[in-house]
């Protein structure tokens, strides 16, 4: 619905703007304003002379009421457009009443939503900021923590400064502005100080021992394939070895016994490995070589002076002279050096406000359900909140993408099939079930027998790869034991406390009115196939909902509560906990959600409990030679009889008996809820798996996409997924696999496509030194009060949160601070060591000039007196 | 055993096997083209003896390139490894006098092994690895930067700046 009144809202807009309006543009003063830029957007003006358009409350139509209208003037179930909010009425004109209650819903709406961004948004800077704001450029180009630990050896890889690289690669530009520009930077005393230190002779001498090499293994290819002896390729490694170390240049030798390959240590062709960028010219980063070397052959402008061109191109296009490009690199190498960041850069900062910044902007929509059957991630804030403040081991929305190779691309859909969960209930066509009451072994009893119907045999096998016999296999073996622990379940009555109180009253009653007229169908077959799925899906429908919006709206102290629950002591008292979280009322309130977060605890719990059991009742009755049915009735309490349509498999027949005083059990809800957990095949922990579209038209790579993530059962699909390209969301799955370089990749990857979404670009080098703060201590650490206990200060710890927890830790440990940190200068009054408070003068005081009062004459003992910046001034 | 099982068993292995080696080599031990590069086919012949993977024949017994040094990598057999085996491979260890050692096992290490592998720890440097670990070599991923162990020189280097 809402994909056709949009088509159908931008086409009436695209009509009407800019081609027919009244007035056309330059006339038109209200075009004039937006067309200008001066204020207000294409939205105002088609909300003004076209139409309002669909109006959308949590990304979909207006909801209707109890009543099944959306308002009262509206007919029951109208599926008009108009009733789901539809505006064809534009602000010109005046729209109608019923149009203007919904705009104001969802103007409402939009309005709540801003004022809860910018409180969780800010709360993320602060955390952002926290953590971050000690680092610093240093001297040596390092990005250092106030206690001197590295964090980047070259800020953003480059050691550029974010700002100034921006023109730094417009080379043109350069080139056009040539005199200037070495007036700029050649000037009088400014290139003072600057050596060239051999740079580019070396980079030319290890350039060509790298060539060397590659021609060396190319030979020694060669040599193999004709078999020469091994004295003679061992000679030609050793001579490659020998010239290296004659140049000190560090040689690698790899390969194979048989075929040695030769190598330039890695580090030897990175110019800043060796040469400080801001001391030596021409240490400059790889990628700035590469396209320096491609501007200047390329040479667009003509400017520079190459063998190709004359100075008659030149000429017509520029006055003066050609550029050497000897020199033009020198300039280029120069300006390089001028764009390093400074010493004393507060990067960190930079780094949290470059993410904090852009993260007001994004609405707070995670609603994004781009259609069935595809992907549906965490988007905007939450998404970020997971991967930065919480490093979430258990994200939201976990995914994978594999890609295939290019053997298996037409099996896409098979295998999709294959690494999908499938349950039982996904092949079942219904159950009924009979109950009477019999005479037995001298007792009353009641007996049920369970019918168990399935998908034809062919739809089965062609559409989940299921055969009969693994059917059988799976019912005798886990949905049998799994039936048996329910029933037990429900007649000892052990219904679970909360979810009766919270959700079920009401509900529950609905569903067992449902239930009820199934099992009293009795003999009717149809009636009770016919009404097993309808109850328990209402039932569920709505008992769902309020958890799920009570999980969004809380969902900010979910987070931080449950890394906390972790970090406490066994010990960790009620008491304390309270006193936790009255202080944590300022940033993040409510206190249902943690009640939510031990419910969750208590539930996950249970169900562990169940699948242990369940795995037990399994082994044990498998000893040959009973049949089927004897080893079932033996391994079961109340299982009487089994039958199952082997021909076919097309029903299963099951027979249980109770004692006549029972208590009535809901047998086609149990049998429902156990068939949904009855698993027939399943990779642990993906629960979907479905192709993927491409998203550009020329990638012509065939994906699938998975949701859960086990990056381990994928490897045995290596040979038919490219299990090298496997990409997953899942920032602790990839720790845990590939490793921490891995993590951090993915820190980048995945915060650059947050924002990527809402089409905000922000600069690598931000996101690298975020994602290297997070894995620089080898695992994963998140920016919140887990990650702030290994910061070095304490009083930076106290400023952030929970102060009489860092407080009474840090005395119990006896920490000190060595007032390095931002936080703790500010506690005291000092000046933050940042910027130009990053150094200090030493000055040496003359004799005469030093002032004769006593008491400062014992600090001058020595000649030198230590005076802070300001002071000096 | 289903023949298709078994099938999948020695493939499994197979990839096991060559990850293995891949790794050696690139911590800078000697190995031979054939071995790293070794075929389905010819792991089934040398290492399936009776169409079932023998993983006492898998044993490899590298050499470092600059050190010398010597390296047993050695699979074991039971799918939960006790104390035994890993005794037998201290012993095969201490017979071809190597030092470093590395131990793929199926699924699970016992205490007792776990507790018979600390022992060693200082005077033998024994590494454990998971056969599911192995299955694929994580240094291939996209994601995973190339990894090189550090010279002395290098890290004095480094130091130093």
């Amino acid at each position: 619905m809402k994909s056709v009144t949009n088509k159908i809202t931008s086409s009436i807009i695209s009509t009407c703007i800019p081609d027919h309006l009244f007035k056309p543009f330059p006339a038109n003063n209200m075009q004039m304003m937006t067309v200008s830029g001066a204020k207000g957007s294409n939205v105002n003006v088609s909300q003004i002379s076209c139409l309002l358009g669909q109006q959308e409350l949590e990304g979909r139509r207006v909801p209707v009421m109890v009543s099944g209208k959306t308002l009262p003037s509206f007919r029951r179930f109208d599926q008009g457009a108009r009733a789901g909010g539809y505006i064809t009425g534009r602000f010109l004109t005046g729209v109608r009443p019923q149009e203007y209650f919904f705009h104001c819903m969802a103007g409402r709406e939009g309005l709540i939503d801003t004022a809860v961004k910018t409180s969780r948004s800010g709360y993320l800077q602060r955390c952002l900021i926290k953590h971050l704001e000690g680092l610093r450029v240093h001297y040596d180009h390092t990005v250092r923590d106030v206690d001197g630990s590295v964090v980047q050896f070259h800020y953003g890889e480059d050691s550029l400064d974010v700002v100034k690289q921006k023109v730094l690669t417009k080379f043109d530009f350069c080139a056009q502005n040539y005199e200037a520009l070495v007036g700029r930077y050649f000037g009088q005393g400014v290139a003072e100080g600057v050596e060239e230190g051999g740079v580019r002779k070396r980079m030319r001498r290890v350039g060509k021992l790298v060539k060397e090499a590659e021609e060396r293994n190319e030979r020694l290819r060669g040599m193999e394939e004709r078999g020469e002896s091994e004295d003679a390729r061992e000679e030609v490694v050793r001579e490659f070895v020998e010239s290296c170390e004659r140049q000190g240049v560090r040689a690698v030798v790899r390969g194979t016994r048989e075929v040695k390959t030769l190598e330039v240590g890695g580090e030897e062709r990175v110019r800043a490995a060796r040469f400080a960028p801001g001391r030596y010219l021409g240490s400059v980063s790889e990628r700035f070589v590469e396209e320096l070397d491609e501007y200047t052959k390329q040479n667009p402008s003509d400017i520079i002076s190459t063998p190709s061109t004359t100075s008659s191109d030149f000429k017509k296009k520029h006055a003066g002279d050609l550029i050497k490009e000897k020199d033009f690199k020198a300039l280029m190498e120069m300006k390089y050096m001028q764009s390093l960041v400074e010493p004393g850069e507060a990067v960190g900062l930079l780094a949290a406000q470059s993410i904090g910044e852009p993260s007001t902007q994004m609405t707070l929509n995670t609603f994004h359900f781009a259609g069935f059957g595809a992907k549906n991630v965490t988007l905007g804030i939450p998404r970020l909140r997971e991967i930065i403040m919480t490093a979430s081991g258990s994200i939201k929305t976990p995914m994978m993408r594999l890609p295939l190779l290019p053997a298996a691309q037409t099996r896409q859909n098979t295998l999709c099939k294959q690494i999908s969960r499938l349950t039982l209930s996904q092949i079942m066509e219904g159950v009924t079930v009979r109950e009477k009451l019999i005479f037995a072994d001298g007792a009353r009893k009641k007996e049920l027998v369970l019918r168990l119907k399935f998908w034809r045999k062919k739809d089965v096998e062609r559409e989940h790869n299921v055969s009969v016999e693994d059917l059988e296999w799976v019912i005798e073996k886990r949905f049998v034991s799994a039936l048996e622990k329910a029933i037990t379940r429900e007649i000892r009555g052990r219904v679970r406390k909360g979810e009766m109180d919270e959700v079920g009253v009401a509900l529950g009653n609905f569903e067992r009115v449902g239930e009820g007229v199934a099992e009293e169908g009795g003999e009717g077959e149809e009636s009770g196939a016919g009404k097993e799925e309808k109850p328990s899906r209402k039932g569920k429908g709505p008992a769902k909902k309020p958890r799920e919006v009570a999980e969004d709206v809380n969902d900010d102290d979910d987070d931080v509560l449950g890394s906390e629950d972790e970090g406490d002591d066994g010990d960790a008292t009620a008491e304390k906990k309270a006193g936790n979280r009255t202080q944590r009322v300022g940033y993040d309130a409510a206190d249902e959600e943690d009640e939510e977060v031990l419910k969750g605890a208590e539930r996950k719990e249970e169900d562990g409990e169940e699948e242990g059991a369940a795995g037990e009742g399994d082994s044990g009755k498998d000893s040959d030679g009973r049949t089927r049915e004897e080893r079932i009735q033996e391994g079961s309490k109340y299982c009487v009889g089994y039958d199952f349509d082997r021909r076919a498999g097309r029903w299963c027949e099951l027979k249980l008996q109770f004692a006549a005083d029972t208590k009535k059990l809901l047998m086609v809800a149990i049998i429902e809820d156990v068939c949904r957990d009855v698993v027939l095949h399943e990779v642990k922990g993906i629960s979907r798996c479905y192709p993927l579209p491409n998203e550009s038209e020329n990638d012509t790579s065939v994906n699938i996409g998975t949701d859960g993530v086990n990056l381990r059962g994928m490897w045995d699909y290596a040979s038919l997924i490219d299990v090298n390209n496997i990409y997953t969301n899942d920032i602790a799955a990839i720790l845990r696999t590939y490793g921490v370089e891995a993590a951090r990749a993915g820190i980048m990857q995945e915060i650059a496509g947050v924002f990527g979404v809402y089409g905000i670009n922000v600069d690598t080098r931000h996101l690298s030194l975020i994602a290297d703060y997070m894995t620089f201590e080898g695992g994963y650490k998140p920016f919140n009060r887990m990650g702030m206990g290994s910061n070095p200060s304490p009083f930076a710890q106290m400023s952030f949160e929970t102060t009489t927890g860092f407080l009474t830790n840090a005395t119990l440990n006896g920490d000190f601070d060595p007032l390095e940190s931002p936080s703790a200068r500010i506690v005291l009054g000092k000046p933050v060591k940042g910027g130009t408070g990053s150094f200090e003068v030493f000055q040496k005081i003359d004799r005469k000039l030093r002032p004769r009062r006593r008491g400062v004459n014992a600090i001058g003992a020595n000649d030198i007196m230590r005076q802070e910046v300001v002071e000096a001034y | 055993m289903s023949y298709e099982e078994n099938e999948r068993a020695i493939a499994r292995m197979w990839r096991v096997y060559k990850t293995c080696y891949e790794m050696v080599q690139d911590r800078g031990y000697v190995v031979s083209h054939s071995e790293v590069n070794i075929l389905l086919d010819e792991f089934r012949q040398s290492k399936c003896p009776n169409g079932q993977v023998n993983k006492k024949e898998m044993q490899i017994m590298v050499e470092h390139r600059s050190t010398g040094q010597g390296l047993l990598v050695s699979f074991l057999v039971d799918e939960s490894v006790g104390i035994k085996p890993i005794r037998q491979v201290i012993e095969d260890m201490m017979v071809h006098k190597v030092e470093r050692g590395i131990v793929v096992y199926p699924k699970t290490l016992t205490p007792g092994a776990n507790k018979g592998l600390a022992e060693v720890q200082g005077t033998l440097t024994v590494e454990t690895f998971t056969e599911a670990e192995l299955l694929v070599n994580i240094t291939k991923h996209v994601l995973v930067p190339k990894h090189e162990v550090m010279s002395d020189e290098e890290k004095k280097i480094l130091l130093d700046r």
